[in-house]
């Protein structure tokens, strides 16, 4: 936090300003009405809220306040925040309010703070002092009010506005409470919020100044030369939680960024219907007006952190839809730029996977594929009601922020059809798939200081617990690592949660993850070897890709996908084994998988891995032929014919059988039983 | 009895509003030995229109006189369902809504839920409205309900005037879970968080709901923290089924088998809407309290 | 708890000889490590013993009649499937029941989610005459016989009673009722003042040799709850094999009963004026029986609702019975008619259906077809849920024309509303 008083340097001359202020008005009370006089507002429960809440002291009367006043020395740091909530209150009790709204009812600041709670209004911007002119005042709270954010003005700033024509309305999210005084009004808002929603009670200081910082998002532009009495209150808002940014260029943005502040609810501007009821909508050729990709084309699409972006910005290089002809086959680029304070670069595959998703939600337009292979139709539909590629800019920069509020702060989307300047976003985009892919390899279970659960499945399988690691995807396929860590990230209470880890282990076995399936489980499973199948294997709760099962007389074991319908060497079809593993059940020998889980390391590791295997699906071994990386396990493609499948293999002895004919290393280890 | 007691590491919460204290059951329900024993809620439901199905012993043309005559039979509290404010229907006001709460906060002492029509948009004006309103009439309301959706806003109502709510999700428990620690981190005290886990009509999945509401009290009895909550069900569902619409006069029998399913599943509250299943079910909870 | 497959198969002779109906011994091991029933024929006889030892659940099986209660392995629903209770009404004889009450309780019947819902059984009780008149008439059914010794040595000398195997209950000699039963191979009532007494006399029926035995307590409400409780934890965690029985409890009204039914009593025994109350017991019954893991599912194909015929909106929906319920609920709301095509995707919901590949295009085109509603409705054009606007383009390519319905069926009303006929 700032060092106030190098920046308010007049801040102690304005506090004793205040005080002198306050001592007077008070004395002048105490001469017309007498100690007993009162203090205070009606409309609220909290006395003088800022005195209230940070000193638990009650000043009702001009005998209290007198006493408080004489208490202070001036030189706290708040001292001239409560010096000016008595003095605004002792001019409030003399009639001598300014013109302006004065003191918030706690009725109103209710209604308001529903708005605070649940995000509708994003922020509160405190201003005062002068503007340049009448103008810029306008055009700084328009800035304000575009982004929500309600504005409470004091000063001359107040004033400003008033000669501009902008309207002060509380549906206009825009309260001019009065003159410079009128600060406290300020003041004792923020106080109050704190006290009505955050639970606070008088006097819990500490309490409230982390409210305050932590979470009330509310900031003070000091507009213009401050003066000392400004400055005191500046050095005492800056004292309470409140940032003080000083007048300059990007002056809002460094106000939203002091207090994380980013776009809310984002609409998204596009005219042709959007909605996930069009995700399943397909483009035939006739109707399309502009294909890009699809091989045909060059195209790719890339999200990527970068600092010092701006929000909503869309940009378009080359022509956009209306400058090629009907048919037209067109090059397409879209990079994505975000930032955020909690975004990491693991993420960015996460977001950009579902830029696919978030094309095909308009209507009128199709998109499949990713990376450097995208392939994209728009409609003559679509174009006809004006989409245009600026749309496909909204709709992502909208998206990422609905999708990922606590991942992304900002987005800005540049859309590519020039054939130059895609060739080079391309070849830097490569670059960067490549490096994830490095990455991705490189991203082992030993190096990982933490797996991740994930209980997505746990409505329908109640006593079911995945642990994902960097090498053992979920075995649904569809939750990697980098997924559930993304997942805990966007929602820290939701279904990925971390789980502690370090080293290795043959078997896959850690303390810290039997505790966590234990009580994940509720009780139900008391530990997981992650890289064995004989000994507590992973649980699954029904939506395996395959099975693998122990074919006890082979020494090994038998892998089925879930389209094969016919009966396995084990003597059961896919259904049959489906039924014993699924819900949770735990049954050394048998596990349901994800496909991609038979390409790593870790498969079958505690047992011998991919050379245990002894039967599989034709299908599986198509898969495993395209995908394993066999020289990494000292193999190469031809072990596949080593593995039996249904067209060489039924039963038991046909298994073994071949398994001899081709000498398969299984027949040389160690006795699985 | 003589047969294996467990020992359970924690126990429901409590909530309290007005005289009405629901939760802190130590075991799972009517274990307890009956020095001990907590004894759940039963309250009675009045709507602003008179359901079809009507009220089977009550009069239902008028929610205060209907919520009055809820009270006097013993309920411990109403369950204010204001379906009026239906788009689809009469689409009355949020301030028409406030005005038929504050006649029902008028006729009875014991706390009110309240509840809208199950229009999302509309149903947050209503909550409003009658959420300043009880504020105004010094009353804890308890707000049906917060969602996933909606949650945040819900959660203000409740923080900016002090009233219960009914946090509800759809039969799951990781997401009664989640939505606990959402509202909790939006700023709801924990302790006026009732779990709502939606209850499911008999042969309409009361199953999932009977399920869900037996592994939250387990939960809770475990030691999470964040499901030592009380649960509310409404056996009241019971009248909306095809069955009891063919055959009202057995609509009570289908409300008490709905209501005993509940309470056995470990719900803290559990809201009736007719008059013999009201006193079907009282009489079940002094029997088994003991003081029958 | 139990043996795994693996665990089994070892004590298996591993011959893959196939007598047992299994291609392998493996499958055959899958099968009993599932809970399922088997024999081996072949098995070593002391493999046998300890399979049977180890496989044997906490809380014994127990016949009546064609019935079997216990089995379960689990305290909760939600951990795995229990075995269903049984619903048993009370026949009086000595208040003067008789036929025409067996008579009523034999034809009530209900369907609800495709299954039959009937009176699994009947409690004779009587000292007088018509005790053993009242038997015979009801030996269709699963009987229990509650009466005097006397009255019950002459019921079993009767072939069609003794055939039966009632459960027998005596206020008399506890010991004679065990010889009687174990002469009979009948199953018996177990039942005393208190829960010691009950313990006690459950080891006496073991030391008699009685095999089945169905544990009761003579309480109040109350007390039978912690019974019913204090037995089931007594089996399943404490492995008590004295106490591992199915229990019985003596419901005397409606909330009793529905107690019963809640807390997974093996047999509920209600009076006989009951009987017209019965409908929500047996739907109470059927929620709490029914298996977690396969939730309860709808007859598959088509359903018409508020009167169909040409023009109406085609709608498809899976046959997950709460997904079914909902759907057609809002449609009848709607009072729009309209034909509700439903499909098998063994009654998973829609989500968690198309995630695991049951709801395709292809399998919902086949359910169109199949049901020949669009030759009924006169159009080709069908509504699909809401949550799975994916499957639009692969179902638009067998012919139809798809409208992607709301995420939510409450919405279905509107968009009914708003359609009208359909061309």
């Amino acid at each position: 936090m700032e060092d106030s008083e190098g920046r308010w340097s007049k801040a102690a001359d304005g506090s004793a300003a205040a005080m002198r202020m306050a001592e007077k008005l008070i004395a002048e009370m105490k001469a017309s009405r007498g100690s007993e006089a009162p203090l205070g507002y009606g409309t609220t429960a909290y006395e003088l809220p800022a005195i209230f809440a940070l000193t638990g002291e009650s000043v009702k009367n001009v005998a209290d306040a007198e006493a408080f006043l004489a208490r202070m020395d001036g030189t706290e740091r708040e001292a001239a925040l409560y010096a000016a909530e008595v003095a605004a209150a002792a001019r409030h009790a003399l009639g001598r309010d300014p013109a302006g709204a004065g003191f918030i009812a706690d009725s109103t600041l209710r209604e308001m703070g529903l708005y605070l709670v649940d995000g509708t209004i994003p922020g509160i911007a405190v201003i005062h002092g002068k503007a340049a002119d009448a103008a810029s005042a306008a055009s700084l709270t328009k800035e304000l009010q575009q982004r929500g954010i309600l504005i409470l003005a004091c000063g001359q700033f107040a004033g400003q506005l008033a000669e501009a024509g902008v309207k002060a309305a509380e549906s206009r999210r825009l309260i001019a409470l009065g003159d410079e005084l009128s600060m406290a009004h300020a003041v004792d808002f923020a106080v109050r919020v704190g006290l009505a929603f955050g639970n606070i009670q008088r006097g819990e200081k500490g309490k409230m100044l982390g409210y305050i910082r932590e979470r009330l998002k509310a900031f003070v532009l000091a507009v213009g030369e401050q003066d000392e009495l400004q400055q005191a209150i500046n050095a005492g808002a800056e004292f309470l939680g409140l940032p003080v940014i000083t007048d300059g260029a990007g002056m809002v943005q460094a106000a939203l960024d002091a207090k994380g502040i980013t776009a809310q609810s984002v609409q998204i501007d596009v005219p042709v219907a959007y909605g996930p009821a069009f995700e399943g909508e397909r483009i035939r050729k006739p109707d399309v007006h502009v294909e890009a990709g699809g091989g045909k084309s060059k195209s790719f699409e890339l999200v990527v952190t970068r600092a010092g972006i701006e929000d909503g910005r869309v940009t378009l290089v080359g022509r956009d839809l209306d400058g090629f002809e009907e048919g037209q086959l067109i090059p397409l680029g879209i990079l994505a730029e975000v930032s955020g304070k909690r975004m990491q670069k693991d993420f960015e595959p996460v977001l950009e996977n579902k830029i696919e998703l978030y094309c095909n939600r308009a209507e009128g337009l199709w998109f499949t594929g990713k990376r450097g292979l995208i392939w994209l139709r728009v409609s003559k539909d679509a174009f006809r009601r004006g989409l245009r590629l600026a749309h496909m800019g909204n709709i992502i920069h909208a998206m990422l922020h609905k999708d990922f509020p606590s991942l992304v702060d900002k987005v800005q989307v540049t859309l590519i059809t020039d054939e130059a300047a895609l060739e080079k976003e391309l070849a830097r985009a490569r670059a960067i798939y490549e490096e994830r892919d490095v990455r991705l390899r490189g991203l082992t279970d030993e190096a990982a200081d933490a797996f991740y659960s994930c209980l997505l499945c746990q409505s329908f399988a109640p006593d079911h617990v995945c642990v994902i690691t960097p090498e053992r995807v979920g075995l649904c396929g569809s939750v990697s690592w980098l997924d559930a860590k993304a997942g805990h990230e966007i929602t820290p209470s939701g279904p990925n949660q971390p789980i502690a880890k370090s080293g290795d282990d043959i078997k896959g076995s850690w303390p810290s993850v039997d505790d966590y399936v234990r009580k994940a489980s509720h009780g139900h499973l008391d530990r997981f070897c992650l890289y064995s199948i004989m000994e507590s294997p992973c649980t699954a709760c029904g939506c395996f890709e395959c099975i693998v099962g122990i074919l006890p007389e082979a020494n090994g074991f038998v892998i089925v996908d879930r389209e094969f319908a016919e009966e396995t060497p084990l003597g059961m079809k896919f259904s049959t084994l489906a039924g014993s593993i699924s819900g949770g059940q735990q049954a050394p020998g048998f596990m349901g998988v994800a496909k991609r889980f038979m390409l790593s390391r870790k498969f079958l590791r505690a047992e011998g891995g991919i050379r245990r295997v002894v039967w599989m699906t034709s299908r599986m071994k198509g898969f495993l032929r395209e995908k394993m990386d066999f020289a990494a396990f000292g193999l190469d493609a031809g072990f596949l014919d080593m593995i039996a499948d249904e067209t060489n293999a039924r039963t038991t002895q046909e298994v073994l059988d071949h398994m001899t004919k081709n000498a398969h290393p299984a027949l040389q280890m160690e006795r699985l039983m | 009895m003589d047969g294996i007691a467990i020992a359970w590491k924690g126990s429901v919460g409590a909530f309290e509003a007005g005289r009405l204290k629901v939760g802190g059951e130590r075991t799972l329900p009517f274990l307890e030995s009956e020095r001990k024993g907590v004894r759940p809620a039963l309250g009675m439901e009045v709507h602003d229109i008179a359901p079809e199905n009507a009220s089977a012993g009550m009069p239902s043309a008028d929610a205060a006189a209907w919520a009055s005559a809820c009270e006097r039979r013993g309920a411990e509290f109403i369950a204010l369902n204001l379906a009026s404010t239906s788009p689809d229907g009469k689409d009355a006001s949020a301030a028409e809504a406030a005005e038929t709460l504050r006649s029902v906060l008028r006729a009875v002492g014991v706390p009110v839920i309240v509840l809208g029509s199950g229009s999302d948009e509309k149903d947050l004006e209503v909550l409003k409205e009658c959420a300043k309103a009880g504020f105004e009439l010094g009353r804890k309301l308890i707000l049906g309900s917060a969602r996933e959706e909606n949650y945040k806003s819900v959660a203000a109502l409740s923080m900016a005037y002090g009233h219960g709510v009914l946090a509800q999700t759809p039969m799951d428990l990781n997401m009664a879970k989640q939505l606990n620690i959402l509202l909790a981190e939006t700023g709801v005290k924990p302790g006026d968080i009732i779990i709502d886990p939606l209850s499911s009509a008999l042969g309409y999945g009361l199953e999932y709901t009977y399920s869900t509401m037996e592994r939250i009290r387990l939960n809770a009895l475990e030691g999470d923290e964040i499901l030592q909550r009380p649960t509310i069900g409404y056996a009241s569902n019971a009248w909306e089924t095809r069955e009891v619409g063919e055959r009202p006069e057995l609509g009570a029998d289908w409300e008490i088998a709905t209501a005993v399913a509940m309470l056995l599943a470990g719900c803290s509250m559990v809201v009736v809407r007719s008059a013999p299943a009201f006193d079907a079910v009282k009489a079940f909870l002094d029997r088994m309290a003991g003081e029958a | 708890m139990g043996l795994t497959a693996l665990e089994i198969y070892k004590l298996l002779p591993r011959t893959n000889c196939r007598k047992c109906g299994f291609s392998t011994c493996l499958a055959f091991a899958m099968q009993l490590a599932s809970g399922k029933p088997g024999a081996c024929p072949d098995i070593a006889a002391e493999s046998r013993e300890r399979l049977e030892n180890e496989t044997r659940p906490p809380i014994a099986e127990v016949r009546v009649g064609t019935h079997t209660i216990g089995g379960d392995t689990a305290l909760y629903r939600h951990e795995k499937k229990l075995n269903p209770c049984l619903l048993c009404i009370t026949v009086d004889t000595d208040a003067g029941e008789g036929m025409e009450l067996i008579d009523r309780t034999a034809a009530l019947h209900y369907v609800r989610a495709g299954e039959e819902m009937r009176v699994d059984m009947v409690r004779v009780k009587g000292s007088g005459s018509r005790f053993l008149e009242a038997a015979v008439h009801a030996s269709g059914m699963a009987l229990m016989l509650d009466a005097p010794m006397e009255r019950l040595e002459k019921a079993l000398a009767i072939e069609s009673v003794a055939a039966g195997k009632p459960l027998l209950a005596t206020d008399g000699d506890f010991k004679e009722l065990c010889a009687l039963a174990k002469r009979h191979g009948c199953p018996l009532l177990v039942e005393g003042d208190s829960m010691e007494q009950t313990k006690e006399r459950a080891s006496v029926a073991a030391a008699e040799g009685v095999a089945d035995v169905v544990l009761s307590l003579k309480a109040t409400e109350r007390e039978r709850l912690h019974f019913l409780t204090a037995v089931r934890r007594l089996a399943v965690i404490g492995r008590d094999r004295d106490m591992g029985h199915p229990t019985l409890a003596m419901a005397g009204d409606f909330t009793a009963a529905a107690m019963a039914v809640a807390a997974h009593a093996s047999i509920v025994v209600m009076p006989g004026k009951m009987l017209e109350r019965l409908e929500p017991l047996l739907a109470l019954k059927q929620a709490i029986y029914s298996d977690p893991q396969k939730p309860l599912q709808m007859r598959p194909g088509l359903y018409e609702i508020n009167g169909p015929g040409p023009g109406s909106r085609v709608i498809v929906t899976t046959n997950f019975s709460l997904t079914f319920h909902t759907v057609s609920g809002d449609i009848e709301a709607s009072k729009a008619p309209a034909y509700l095509v439903v499909v098998d995707t063994e009654g998973q919901s829609v989500l968690t259906s198309f995630a695991s590949e049951k709801l395709t295009a292809e399998r919902i085109c086949k359910a169109i077809r199949d049901s020949g509603v669009m030759e009924r409705a006169g159009h080709n054009e069908v509504i699909i849920p809401g949550l799975v606007p994916a499957l639009k383009g692969d179902i638009e390519a067998c012919g139809l024309r798809v409208t992607v319905g709301p995420r939510n069926s409450s919405k279905l009303k509107a968009l009914l509303a708003s359609g009208g006929e359909v061309r």
